[in-house]
């Protein structure tokens, strides 16, 4: 380029060097001129520029994604602010937009839990009763470690619990993920140190790059080191990793290097560009139990929920069954129990109700039995019920005769009764204070309306009725009772009297006996008596004992036989004194002399007719000196009776 | 949260293990036990921007020059600290030596220089003048004391402000 051409033109006419400038350009740039104007054009226009860009900005992202990650960079911030503003201003939009994802995810989350859980408490339920689970526990409380752990141990075959994706030179740690049962430590600082000790190895044992640390055994676990070409994964295992799992983890690692091998190379130490490895990762969380598949059948755990399932629905439906059945039987006692309450006499239930427990408020007379002692009968406790009972007095001729039994008090020999008129009749036999008490006091008992005691005997009338019974009376006795003592008066054979003590005895309450009676045998005893007393034999003169005195001792020697019998049968003591007498007459020496003379014939001659000897004393009696009588000239007979005193029983 | 890699370089017995251990675990042990080729731990730092760092911290075993093994474990490494001992002047020109290692290994990193063992002020070996003329190279000395817990968690801090 020349000077010239360097500088710009002297402007000395510049309207018309413009507009022939303008001209040239025309003839020089005439198309480029016209599109550099519409350029121009769109540029400065807002809508054109914003429809150009529309048009390239899906191409540009995609382009700008497969360079690198300096647009995702560049949109993290302004992105998550206009979601994090979305979300204040409108959250309700973002739940429904998310609510097809997450539902299904997590189902899928709960879903892959619950089977865990089940999976662990079917390995622990299978051996919680054995004696290897027993063993197992006793390592459990040793070592300190959850007893599902301690099974989980035992019975895996192998498992997967963490897996580090580390970068092979720094050993920073990519990501890490783990099972849930597993314990890690600070994962910085084991793939950390994993990476020293594998950089350690291989300086020691001089590898070359392509070698390094392949496997790492510690106890029961086995780590797995898998390289890739910045990173390698460490997978720590427990129990005794099978051939192919490292195959799988081989695969793992390509499919890293497939997807994400631009961040993985480009990793600066933020974990947050490689959360997308986490799912290829947690494949390789895998596990295997030694005894997988061995059961048929239920599961344990699944067997017992079900049990448990059933037991519960059988137990509530019992509650329920039971507790109906409860209610129903007690709602039969309280009927029961009202029932019977109404078929009490003296009782009058007014009102009742059943809720919340029974009540029943009524009338009662004293005398009526207790509800309260009812409750037992009908299995019913007295707390379940409330009775409420005010007095009354009930006048019906039931609760009238118990009310006069209980103020009469009769003794057991007199018997009440009660008609519908409220007549009381009293009957049997009582003291005479009694009955007198009784008709004072029945007429103050509520209920009784009259007094009937027409039935009623007292004692002394019931043992004057049984002594007619059993003493049979002669038609001349009078019977009579008085305070217990049997009077007994008038005229009866000798042996009836005799006999009398002896059958009084035998009555009930007799406490004593008085016999005023005079036997027949005494009456004809006390005639024969008269009639012997002051007879004789009359002497015609001195002793002369002609046919005439012998009648006359004949006649008077029958007389005393009788006497003698009667006297006998009676207990009495006789004795005879013969009295011979003679006249004035005559000198009284003679006539003592004639006068014993006469005596000693009328006894000689009544001994004749069968007398006792005994039986007579003589007297003699000489009459007046000068005075002749001769109704004086005899033997006369006067008799000396001792009888028996009266005899009574008291 | 972005994780870096820092390691702990310096000669024997300067107090690496006691800087870390007083760090992540807040603890501090008169005993001495010398590492045996490297030990790792980490703790999350947060920055005065308000964001948060993990460091993984490598504690390497202790020596003047690093052996082939222990070049490996400066791989990756973000940053480092250079532990020397304010007692012993030769543990300050080992640091220098090693500090030079690291930077043919890893290239030019972060780092800051701790003179542990404050605590033991009276018996200061140090040497001023090479002090003054690092710090004029623009290299970050700061002393500390693992055991009063002293400057430790500032030169960490400081170091992950630089990363």
């Amino acid at each position: 380029m020349t000077e010239a051409a360097g500088k710009p033109p002297v402007d000395k006419k510049p309207a018309n060097d413009a507009d022939a400038l303008d001209a040239l350009k025309s003839l020089l740039l005439g198309e480029e001129q016209q599109q550099l104007e519409e350029i121009s054009e769109r540029v400065a226009d807002p809508g054109l520029r914003s429809s150009d860009i529309a048009e390239v900005l899906p191409e540009s992202l995609r382009l700008s994604d497969s360079q690198g990650s300096e647009l995702t960079n560049a949109l993290e911030r302004p992105v998550t602010t206009c979601i994090q503003r979305r979300i204040e201003r409108d959250p309700d939009s973002f739940a429904d937009a998310l609510y097809p994802v997450m539902g299904p995810a997590i189902r899928q989350s709960i879903a892959a839990t619950f089977k865990d859980l089940v999976a662990n408490i079917n390995r622990t339920l299978e051996h919680s009763l054995s004696a290897q689970g027993i063993k197992w526990r006793l390592e459990a409380v040793r070592s300190g470690v959850p007893f599902p752990e301690v099974v989980l141990r035992h019975t895996l075959s192998y498992r997967v619990e963490q897996v580090f994706l580390i970068q092979n030179d720094s050993g920073l740690l990519m990501q890490h993920v783990q099972d849930d049962l597993a314990v890690s430590a600070d994962a910085d600082a084991v793939s950390g140190m994993l990476t020293a000790i594998a950089q350690f190895v291989r300086d020691a044992f001089q590898a070359g790059d392509k070698e390094g640390l392949e496997t790492v055994e510690i106890g029961d676990h086995t780590v797995l080191l898998v390289h890739g070409p910045s990173a390698y994964l460490a997978c720590v295992i427990r129990g005794i990793p099978p051939g192919h799992l490292r195959e799988h983890c081989q695969e793992v690692m390509e499919q890293l290097y497939r997807r994400h091998a631009r961040a993985l190379a480009g990793f600066d130490g933020d974990p947050g560009t490689l959360v997308s490895t986490r799912a290829l990762l947690e494949s390789c969380l895998l596990s295997e139990h030694k005894d997988t598949g061995r059961k048929k059948g239920l599961a344990p755990a699944t067997l017992l929920l079900l049990l448990l399932l059933i037991g519960a629905i059988v137990w509530g439906l019992f509650t329920w069954w039971s507790g109906a059945q409860e209610k129903r039987e007690l709602r039969a006692k309280q009927e029961g129990f009202l029932s019977t309450l109404r078929d009490q006499p003296g009782l009058v239930i007014a009102e009742t109700h059943f809720e919340p427990k029974l009540q029943v408020r009524g009338l009662r007379d004293p005398l009526a039995v207790s509800p309260a002692s009812l409750l037992g009968q009908h299995d019913l406790p007295a707390s379940q019920v409330d009775l409420q009972f005010r007095p009354y007095l009930d006048v019906s001729p039931r609760f009238a005769l118990q009310r006069a039994k209980a103020r009469l008090l009769p003794p057991d020999t007199v018997r009440l009764e009660m008609d519908e008129q409220g007549t009381l009749s009293v009957s049997g036999v009582a003291s005479s204070r009694w009955i007198e008490r009784a008709s004072l006091l029945a007429a103050g008992v509520p209920g009784i309306n009259a007094y009937d005691d027409s039935e009623l005997l007292s004692h002394d009338q019931q043992l004057l009725e049984q002594a007619q019974r059993t003493l049979n009376p002669p038609d001349k006795v009078q019977l009579s009772v008085d305070q217990g003592v049997l009077h007994v008066e008038g005229q009866a054979p000798l042996a009836w009297t005799q006999g009398l003590p002896n059958s009084a005895s035998k009555l009930a309450r007799l406490l004593g006996l008085n016999i005023q009676v005079q036997t027949d045998e005494q009456l004809q005893f006390q005639a024969l008596r008269q009639d012997v007393e002051g007879s004789g034999i009359q002497f015609i003169e001195d002793t002369v004992f002609d046919s005439a005195q012998e009648q006359q001792a004949a006649a008077l020697a029958g007389r005393l036989q009788q006497l003698l019998f009667l006297a006998d049968s009676l207990g009495y003591s006789v004795q005879a004194v013969i009295i011979g007498r003679t006249d004035g007459l005559g000198s009284p020496v003679y006539n003592e002399q004639l006068a014993l003379a006469r005596a000693l014939i009328a006894r000689d001659t009544l001994i004749m007719h069968g007398l006792p000897s005994n039986l007579f004393q003589l007297q003699t009696a000489v009459g007046q000196a000068g005075l002749a009588d001769p109704r004086q000239r005899r033997a006369e007979l006067r008799l000396l009776v001792s009888a028996p005193q009266p005899s009574g029983l008291q | 949260m972005r994780v870096r890699k820092i390691c702990m370089i310096g000669d024997f017995a300067v107090g690496k293990t006691s800087l870390v251990s007083r760090y992540v675990h807040s603890t501090f042990s008169e005993q001495y036990l010398t590492t045996v080729g490297v030990k790792v731990d980490s703790r999350i730092l947060e920055l005065a921007s308000g964001d948060q760092v993990k460091l993984v911290l490598w504690d390497i075993a202790g020596s003047d020059v690093l052996s082939s093994v222990e070049r490996t474990y400066l791989q990756g490494a973000a940053g480092y600290l250079l532990v020397s001992d304010m007692t012993r002047r030769d543990t300050f020109d080992t640091a220098l030596g090693l500090q030079n290692q690291a930077e043919q290994i890893i290239g030019p990193k972060p780092f800051v220089m701790l003179m542990n063992k404050q605590d033991l002020a009276q018996e200061t070996d140090m040497d001023a003048e090479k002090v003054t003329a690092l710090q004029h190279r623009g290299w970050r000395l700061m002393p500390c004391s693992a055991k009063l817990d002293t400057g430790v968690a500032e030169a960490f801090a400081a170091l992950g402000e630089r990363l």
